[in-house]
């Protein structure tokens, strides 16, 4: 068939505007990962660069992942609202998976206990990475 | 290593005792036998490193059809490798409780044993001290004669918390390492594929079962006894499509409680009870929220609670033991109280039922379940219902989060007991229709406990090849 000048330029929108809208969503789920951080732990812990490097492993877990969580996170936060409608109301669970994770990797749980200094020890990877989790007496 | 012998090689001797299987039952046969026997062991799936078996899921497991009638999903786990279960187990090792062997005398339920936990205390201590068990403080429920071998781990917050205020909290005895030759466990959560190996394993442990003498044929099913006259005089096994035999003077079944039921029927023995009486326990896993601070144990589950267990009439409801998990658990999602949650198992005995079995579908092995046994969910409800009672702060929520289809343990279908009529093999595991020949395993398990299985089916074997003369 042959490739009118219209549907070319029509193609070329439709990718750029695809690109543009996975770039912002993916965007959006780092800002927003930090966000809940915020609301649970406060903006000293949230906007540290210990939480930037946490957030910046956790995403590339993320997309290695196949995990029921991992799978929500990227279908939800890049083709909401309209696509699964099953997925409506998935933040809690994707807000869940990374809390757990967070307080495994970090000393956040102690921070804000003890007052303890704010650390990221790696991301709580048993499988990569077994005794880091922050939340064992190895920790303590 | 157990040293490797070919086919050609093991048929062209005369053995003291031929071994089927390789993970704890039949293991620990092995290490109580008299010195200078000559031992094959027969393993039909490989030889792994432990980083080979890393991350596989699920593990090397057999699948056994299963015509399930219970309306419930329902699983089980057969690993298929050296080692067996042993690999992919949790190292959870609480003793049988007292009242575990004589329920039916005690509750009127399912069949007292025909040892009891007096009969097991040398062998429970022996076999703790090879597995090198970390425990502790649970003397007032589970009696010993001596120390473990390592002290508890690291309690977590919340198990030292109940620990102080309640007798019937108490540290969990586990094979998770906390002293002794392997890593000390550092609380992964992942104690089916520990990436540290820090559970008691047959293969990293199996230096302490080299012995002269002993051989491991693998790769090699086994297929069924020969016996003449109440006496077995080798086993067939099968290799390569076609099957060889191996002459013995002596018998011992470890593959576990399916796959030796199927080689007693292949065997043609015909114990009414061979297959019969399967069985496992149920559980749940719930979350509860309280004002207790959690976590910061040593281990994956750190506590255990003995309430609806010990001194706990079982006439009508199962026993349950509750299990406190420091890892996998979950955050509290709730501001300034993330860890005021806690994550506990319970765990609850069953009824073995003659209609859940094993049987024979051609040559292999078939399940025919038609479920638990009612009494199980009983237990379970009524602990739920009485949570409170085990926790001294107020349970602002209580979740039940995942309900297994399998504890992974297989029991029961070659029950032990003194009545051939009744049983398969009597208190040293010896086959009734057959003194020579030994079967191993939870399926001599006549009733059920809430408590794991392991250490006392090895505990069982252990006192079995010591017995033997």
């Amino acid at each position: 068939m042959k490739q009118t000048r219209r549907s070319f330029l029509l193609r070329s929108g439709l990718l750029v505007v695809a690109a543009g809208g996975v770039y912002a969503l993916s965007s959006g789920l780092r800002d927003w990962l930090q966000g809940q951080i915020q609301d649970d732990f406060g903006p000293e812990i949230a906007q540290s660069s210990e939480t930037s490097a946490f957030l910046d492993d956790y995403l590339v877990f993320l997309g290695q992942d196949k995990g029921r969580s991992a799978q929500i996170a990227s279908v939800y936060f890049r083709l909401k609202p309209a696509a699964l409608p099953s997925l409506f109301g998935a933040e809690s669970e994707i807000r869940r998976h990374m809390l757990q994770i967070f307080a495994r990797s970090t000393t956040t749980i102690m921070a804000a206990e003890t007052g303890a200094e704010f650390q990221y020890a790696g991301l709580f990877e048993p499988s990569l990475a077994p005794c880091q989790n922050q939340l064992a007496a190895i920790a303590v | 290593m157990l040293a490797d012998i070919s086919l050609q090689d093991a048929r062209a001797t005369q053995w003291d005792v031929v071994i089927v299987g390789s993970s704890f039952a039949a293991i620990f046969f092995l290490y109580g036998l008299p010195a200078g026997l000559s031992v094959l062991v027969v393993e039909q799936g490989k030889v792994a490193r432990h980083d080979e078996l890393l991350f596989r899921e699920p593990n090397p497991n057999e699948i056994v059809p299963v015509d399930n009638q219970a309306g419930r999903e329902k699983g089980w786990v057969k690993s298929l490798v050296f080692g067996g279960n042993s690999n992919c187990w949790w190292g959870q090792t609480p003793r049988f409780h007292p009242s575990d062997f004589d329920v039916k005398s005690r509750f009127g339920i399912a069949e007292d044993w025909p040892v009891s936990y007096d009969d097991l205390q040398s062998s429970y201590g022996e076999v703790e001290q090879i597995m090198e068990i970390a425990g502790g403080g649970d003397t007032h429920i589970l009696p010993r004669s001596g120390a473990y071998p390592y002290p508890p781990h690291t309690p977590s917050r919340s198990d030292a918390f109940l620990q102080q205020n309640d007798p019937l909290w108490v540290p969990g005895a586990t094979a998770r390492s906390n002293g002794g030759s392997r890593s000390t466990c550092c609380a992964t959560g992942i104690c089916h594929h520990c990436p540290i190996d820090a559970k008691f394993s047959i293969l990293n442990a199996v230096d302490k079962f080299t012995r002269p003498g002993a051989f491991l044929l693998k790769e090699t099913e086994a297929v069924r006894v020969v016996h003449d006259g109440g006496i077995a005089t080798g086993l067939v096994v099968q290799s390569g499509g076609a099957e060889h035999v191996i002459m013995a003077q002596r018998v011992g079944l470890g593959a576990n409680a399916i796959f030796n039921a199927a080689i007693l029927l292949r065997s043609d023995f015909r114990s009414p009870a061979i297959g019969r009486y399967l069985h496992e326990q149920t559980s749940v896993e719930v979350e509860i929220d309280t004002p207790i601070q959690n976590f910061f144990g040593g281990t994956s589950i750190t506590g255990l609670g003995y309430h609806f267990y010990h001194d706990f009439d079982r006439r009508d409801k199962a026993a349950v033991l509750m299990q406190n998990f420091n890892v996998p658990a979950s955050i509290r999602p709730l501001k300034d109280r993330w860890t005021e949650r806690l994550t506990v198992k319970l765990v609850a005995e069953d009824i073995p039922q003659p209609e859940n079995r094993v049987v024979l579908d051609g040559r292999n092995p078939k399940i025919e379940w038609i479920g638990h046994h009612q009494y199980s969910y009983d237990g379970l409800a009524y602990a739920m219902d009485n949570l409170s009672a085990a926790f001294p702060t107020a349970l602002e929520a209580v979740r039940i989060v995942h309900e297994p289809v399998t504890e992974a343990h297989i029991q029961g279908t070659t029950r032990m007991g003194d009545d051939p009529a009744s049983s398969v093999i009597d208190r040293d595991l010896r086959l009734h229709e057959a003194t020579n020949v030994w079967v191993l395993g939870a399926g001599a398990f006549p009733s059920c406990s809430p408590a794991n299985p392991t250490l006392t089916l090895a505990a069982l074997s252990l006192r079995a090849s010591r017995a033997l003369t």
